[in-house]
């Protein structure tokens, strides 16, 4: 079923009259069935692709050429966003590109569609000013930057410039990359996030870098004793690169300070980044998943600077000591405890890595929470913790693809494509979800970028999966809108505008939950800053208290399950 | 020429003292005659000393000696296991496929290869071998134990489960068995109460080597044992001081029951080692991908880029057996040949049970006239390669150059024994008949080559 909120905007002057300007809005109130086209459903499963039903036709270019360089197998992210700001989701796909010895060389466009309602799409990438392609399409990240109040899109590349789009506010994008001064040295750059180091109440932006590898310095690859088989190369060919953070100067540009932040002082291999409060000591950290050396934990040392305590908080490497492949990572409290944890997708052999939080250190537990066995013949990228059922504990879903594309030659019974795999957490463990014949989680693909939000309005989350020289998967989610939920979106005014690193605690009777407002996360990819919550059979939030990086602290009571609800910065409450 | 003549019986090598079950119990079984007979005795058991204490570089050098003094078998079994034990995989495999050849009839060789290719990250491959040793012998317990163990790596849980509890079911007391299976249930929460018991069986048949502890302490730090944990890592440190996991654990466990000093410590130990490990596997990735780029560009014949590549290959790993061969194949192309001779001893140095090193090596050394040579190269070659038929044939054409027709015409015969409907040992064979003054012989074998010869035609 799906629900729209077309109504929203129109009527949102008049619930402002109505709650006497309070700056939460009952956007369920509003909402209308509306018959969507039917998507191809399996019957009992989680979630149905509606990839063709909504109108999407891209495709991902990844140009794999016989030369076997390394970006045709990293896939492309994507971003969940609205773009428009008509309440509804809108998608963005990053795209590829050529590679030398490609004899097509046609412009590869990156795509952005238009949520229409009723489960269709429109392409719009022409109309909104996106430009094909330059270099070869890596990673996403969204985020109001210059704080006009709509969201503005940085795309990152491999042998190209870094672009930003600044969102016009017409449905239309104006690339501002030179003037923000954020376009990198062309060197190749992967995942992005945008968050507020200094909490200055603007929006810093945070790069990560993979390799020290062009089209000019490929290496050849391949098995020991099996001549003839060429690979792509293993990262351990290649040196690593710095990864960049940029201070956001306040007046639509930035300032390359990862020297004096303390973060060109490590040369990683990174791929996924997420920008978040570990130690809820209201400064945001910066957590870097890097492939085949440990993991960057960044402390905020709250002065402009971090400390790299990665190592010694145990958040590196798994749980004997042993460097992964880190590819996507996101972090949030999956146990419960009111700590934030970490989840960290790696190779197959390695296992997907749960980092719990124990306040002084963390603890690698995949083993423990039963994810291990489950992941280990898969290769993960894209990863996010979303409570898909509603049922008010945060459960894992993995996007898999294999890294090397004739995988089959070297490692019998391996494949390149790979099923998703779906965690659901049940007391004190993850149990894997597993697919029933036609459910599009068990569909092999070569999956990378993953981005969540309910793009339906219809109180559940719905997943888009970017693939590598493929198509994508649009999820919509069958199940979820059984239960309760609420749906929180923040609105900095002191603080930054999209709310990144609020930090938000509800009590529910004798029950407390956290959660905060993260900046990127998964790999490549960029979802919605709105906080879903379920709530299981919880009909109300006895309280909901937002702490602001400003410093600033929100407190709601009394509020009825089931609605979206916006919450602006300091305005008062009933 | 060394000849293998399989007992096959168990024969314990008693003269060896042993500590603990080995992962390889096969070893003590080989079929063959007693080691102590052999001419490299004194040289093995100064090998087998060396390993029992841990110091694998001289026991390698003993193996080397024993195995130098021309009786391959059974030295070629430790010298696999001591190659792993040095983590030079590709060594380790070569040694392996050697015994395996050597004594087909006999399983050791061949569990030995399937052991090693499990080990080194190849379990299709080993999981291929140990399947015809129990589909033959259904009861040989270790073939179920190392099948259960590929099964285990390529992620098949309910097969490797299976078969790790067959191994034990016909053989109790294998306690690597109970190892295997231990490490596999520590993987889930489920199974920590099996994983204990199956680590504690182990350790009750005399097993108490690094592995047994490390396992023993990562469960206990899963299962909050935090006590006997530290008991276990402070064990496994002390037997291996190179591990980095196992100071990695240690200083998880210190950190878990408050010694903070301490878990210090640990985690500086490993961080120190973990550096010198990830270096090494950073250099050895990028040997690979020359090594790679210099085979590329030898197809190509562009020699020098070629040879470039191979000698940074190289660079940190000067025993790189095939960048060694590359070379060689490289100088021979360009007309050196003392060069490509040089490079090939040196691939056989630090490889010595490739038989295609020592028949390059006979091909180059008989380019330059140097007969003698390379007939001692393709005896060795045939030493590790008895069913060759081509190697046979020749050595064959060696000992025809050399004016040994007898030896020649011994050669051909062995070749055409292995191969006879191969037209041209036919034809090889009639040449040194005629030399040797056996003209109908030679006459008759003239005919069977143009029988063969006209067949082959008229099928084509």
């Amino acid at each position: 079923m799906d629900f729209s909120a077309t109504l929203v905007h129109e009527l949102e002057p008049k619930l402002r009259k109505v709650f006497g300007g309070d700056a939460f809005i009952w956007w369920n109130l509003l909402v209308v069935a509306a018959g969507a086209p039917a998507p191809q459903t399996t019957p009992n499963a989680y979630f149905s692709d509606i990839i063709e039903p909504a109108g999407i036709r891209f495709q991902h270019v990844n140009s794999a050429s016989p030369e076997k360089f390394l970006v045709e197998t990293m896939g492309s992210g994507v971003a969940f966003f609205d773009y428009d700001q008509d309440g509804r989701i809108d998608i963005f796909f990053v795209n590829g590109g050529r590679v030398p010895g490609v004899i097509d060389s046609s412009p590869v466009r990156h795509a952005l569609y238009r949520n229409l309602g009723e489960g269709r799409f429109s392409d719009e990438t022409r109309a909104a000013g996106i430009h094909a392609s330059e270099g070869y399409g890596q990673g996403v990240a969204v985020a109001d930057y210059d704080g006009d109040g709509d969201d503005d899109l940085f795309i990152t590349n491999f042998e190209g410039r870094n672009i930003l789009y600044a969102n016009q506010g017409a449905g239309t994008f104006r690339d501002r990359t030179e003037h923000a001064g954020v376009a990198g040295d062309g060197r190749w750059s992967v995942s992005a996030a945008f968050l507020d180091f200094d909490n200055d109440g603007d929006l810093d932006l945070y790069v990560t870098r993979y390799l020290d590898h062009n089209f000019g310095n490929n290496r050849v690859c391949g098995p020991w004793l099996e001549k003839g088989i060429r690979t792509y190369c293993s990262p351990k060919v290649y040196d690593g690169l710095p990864d960049l953070l940029y201070r956001n100067n306040g007046n639509g540009t930035f300032s390359d300070i990862s020297e004096q932040a303390g973060i060109s002082r490590y040369a990683g291999k990174s791929l996924g980044v997420v920008a978040g409060d570990f130690d809820w000591d209201g400064w945001i950290d910066i957590y870097v998943a890097n492939d085949s050396q440990g993991n960057y934990l960044f402390k905020n040392l709250q002065n402009g600077t971090f400390e790299e305590v990665g190592l010694n908080l145990g958040v590196a490497f798994d749980e004997n000591g042993a460097p992964q492949a880190g590819m996507g990572v996101d972090m949030a409290d999956f146990n419960g405890d009111g700590l934030p944890d970490f989840v960290v997708t790696n190779l197959d052999v390695e296992y997907l890595a749960l980092y719990l939080n124990r306040r002084f250190f963390f603890e690698e537990v995949a083993s423990v929470f039963e994810v291990k066995l489950a992941s280990r013949n898969l290769v993960g990228f894209g990863v996010r913790f979303l409570d898909f059922d509603n049922d008010s504990d945060l459960d894992i879903l993995v996007v898999n693809g294999h890294i090397i594309d004739n995988i089959v030659q070297i490692r019998p019974g391996s494949s390149y494509s790979q099923p998703k795999l779906l965690f659901e957490n049940r007391e004190g463990r993850f149990v894997k979800s597993v697919g029933q014949p036609g459910d599009p989680l068990s569909l092999p693909q070569v999956s990378r970028g993953l981005a969540v939000g309910d793009i339906d309005l219809d109180g559940d989350l719905d997943v888009v999966v970017s693939n590598c020289g493929q198509g994508p998967m649009l999820l919509s989610n069958n199940h979820g809108n059984k239960k309760n939920w609420l749906e929180v979106q923040l609105k900095g005014i002191e603080s930054n505008s999209n709310g990144i690193g609020a930090r938000i605690e509800l009590r529910v009777g004798e029950e407390q939950f956290r959660t905060q407002v993260l900046g990127g996360g998964s790999y490549l990819s960029a979802s919605p800053y709105w906080v879903h919550l379920g709530l299981g059979e919880r009909r109300e939030v006895d309280e909901l208290t937002i702490r602001w990086p400003s410093g600033t602290v929100d407190t709601l009571k009394g509020i009825r399950a089931n609605q979206r609800l916006q919450v602006i910065e300091g305005q008062k409450w009933q | 020429m060394y000849s293998l003549h399989l007992l096959l019986v168990a024969v314990s090598i008693s003269s060896v003292p042993q500590q603990q079950p080995d992962e390889m119990p096969w070893l003590h079984y080989v079929c063959a005659r007693p080691v102590s007979e052999g001419p490299g005795q004194i040289h093995f058991e100064s090998g087998r000393a060396s390993e029992i204490q841990g110091d694998y570089r001289n026991a390698l050098a003993a193996y080397l000696k024993a195995a130098a003094t021309g009786t391959q078998w059974p030295y070629c079994l430790y010298l696999a296991r001591i190659y792993l034990r040095l983590n030079e995989p590709a060594a380790a495999e070569g040694a392996a496929v050697a015994c395996a050849k050597l004594a087909q009839e006999c399983p050791a060789g061949r569990l030995t290869l399937a052991y090693i290719l499990g080990e080194t990250g190849e379990p299709a491959r080993s999981e291929e071998i140990a399947e015809q040793i129990i589909e033959s012998d259904p009861q040989n317990a270790e073939a179920w134990y190392v099948s259960g163990k590929n099964r285990l790596a390529v992620n098949d849980g309910t097969q490797g489960e299976a078969r790790l509890r067959k191994a034990i079911e016909l053989n109790p007391e294998l306690a690597h068995a109970h190892l295997a299976l231990g490490t596999y249930y520590s993987q889930e929460k489920s199974t920590f109460e099996r994983a204990r018991r199956s680590l504690e069986r182990a350790q009750a048949l005399g097993l108490g080597n690094f592995k047994l502890h490390l396992q023993m302490g990562a469960l206990d730090l899963k299962r909050n044992r935090i006590g006997t944990a530290l008991r276990h890592l402070e064990s496994a440190v002390e037997l291996n001081q190179l591990a980095p996991e196992a100071y990695y654990l240690l200083s998880r466990a210190y950190r878990r029951s408050g010694a903070f000093r301490e878990s210090r410590e640990a985690l500086d130990r490993y961080q120190e080692l973990q550096e010198r490990t990830s270096r090494l596997n950073e250099e050895i990735a990028r040997s690979q991908s020359l090594y790679q780029k210099g085979m590329k560009l030898l197809q190509e014949r562009r020699l020098e880029p070629a040879l470039d590549a191979f000698r940074e290959a190289l660079g940190p790993h000067p025993n790189q057996d095939i960048c060694h061969y590359g070379i060689a194949q490289v100088l021979a192309l360009k007309g050196d040949a003392e060069g490509a001779i040089a490079a090939l001893r040196k691939a056989i140095e630090s490889r010595p049970y490739n038989a295609a090193y020592y028949r390059s090596l006979a091909d180059i050394l008989h380019s330059v006239k140097r007969t003698a040579e390379a007939i001692d190269a393709l005896d060795h070659a045939l030493s590790l390669e008895p069913a060759d038929a081509p190697l046979h044939n020749q050595l064959g054409n060696l000992h025809f150059a050399a004016s040994a027709f007898e030896k020649a015409h011994a050669a051909y015969e062995t070749a055409i024994r292995l191969d006879p409907n191969n037209a041209l040992f036919r034809l090889n064979l009639s040449s040194v008949l005629r030399r040797l003054g056996r003209v109908e012989e030679a006459e008759r074998q003239k005919w069977i080559f143009q029988q063969l010869l006209s067949t082959s035609s008229s099928q084509n």
